[in-house]
């Protein structure tokens, strides 16, 4: 039973990430892409 | 096989810096620390994006879906081979010679890193502000003195100061006990750490060769005490010393489905 319980885990860890994924890359990309394109200038003190 | 994770890990800076004058600016959040207000970051720091979502009072789903599947797959395997901010602290650590033990001993202590992303994202969502981004060591380093130079036409105020105290403060813990950010502090260890005992990469102790020795826990840079830790512990970033260093061949760093 125990030798089972770990692929389970991972199997389900697995949907879920795969999940929100394709479900949320669509909408929250860009957003995480913008972090990276606009340079958070207050964060390193410049101006 | 360290000079293999040397390796590794100088490709995985370059790949970090794959932004170089725009050319690859992705929306995709790294499996590791580093900043992404660097001029040549490509990816997007977990913690930061963590962070904003908290103050928009959203839940990254995205991002915790990529850093899922990045744990999922190796666990802190990213913080021992690929994190650029690992590197720095194994570059440091060269300053006390190939053999040298750390200037001071610290035993292992694995909770203070939750501690660390707990409040990190409680002090954003209280403050609706990235404050950790603002004394952040690794955006010091990877942001704040390379914009220095690139953004001439910037003026630099206070939390730039503030950065160079704190990147002061981080190498002196670097040079006094090893891998100092990785064990205790670091938020992305501890989002990796979690994966550890699911992860499909492990180090693997093979207990029918094991001498018991404990070579493998005397070069240990994460200061894991028990054999029966190796595998599952939050604190092994797979580095892969304890495998060089056992005589008895007994320790693989290996990828199983099933176990």
């Amino acid at each position: 039973m125990r030798s089972l319980s770990l692929p389970i885990i991972r199997l389900v860890l697995l949907l879920l990430c795969i999940g929100f994924v394709a479900g949320f890359a669509v909408s929250q990309y860009e957003l995480v892409r913008s972090l990276v394109t606009v340079l958070c200038l207050s964060c390193i003190g410049i101006g | 096989m360290s000079k293999l994770r040397w390796t590794i890990q100088f490709i995985a800076l370059a790949i970090a810096n794959l932004g170089l004058f725009r050319v690859l600016e992705t929306g995709i959040p790294c499996p590791f620390f580093y900043c992404y207000a660097c001029p040549a970051a490509a990816f997007a720091c977990p913690i930061g994006v963590f962070q904003n979502y908290a103050i928009l009072e959203q839940v990254p789903f995205y991002a915790i879906g990529v850093v899922g599947l990045f744990g999922l797959a190796l666990g802190r395997f990213w913080c021992g081979w690929a994190c650029p901010f690992g590197l720095v602290q194994d570059l440091v650590s060269l300053t006390r010679g190939r053999r040298a033990r750390n200037k001071i001993r610290l035993p292992r202590v694995a909770w203070t890193k939750f501690v660390v992303l707990l409040a990190v994202l409680i002090v954003a969502w209280a403050a609706a502000e990235t404050l950790f981004c603002k004394i952040c060591p690794a955006g010091s380093l990877f942001a704040a003195i390379p914009q220095r130079f690139v953004s001439t036409e910037f003026h630099f105020g206070t939390f730039f100061y503030v950065h160079l105290v704190t990147l002061a403060i981080a190498l002196v813990l670097f040079v006094l006990v090893g891998r100092f950010w990785c064990r205790f502090l670091c938020p992305m260890g501890a989002v990796l750490g979690l994966f550890n005992p699911v992860s499909i990469l492990k180090v693997r102790v093979d207990f029918d060769k094991c001498s018991h020795c404990e070579d493998c826990l005397s070069v240990c840079p994460a200061k894991i005490e028990k054999l029966e830790d190796i595998e599952s512990c939050t604190d092994c970033t797979r580095c892969g010393r304890c495998i060089e260093s056992c005589g008895a061949d007994a320790i693989k760093i290996s990828a199983a489905l099933r176990r």
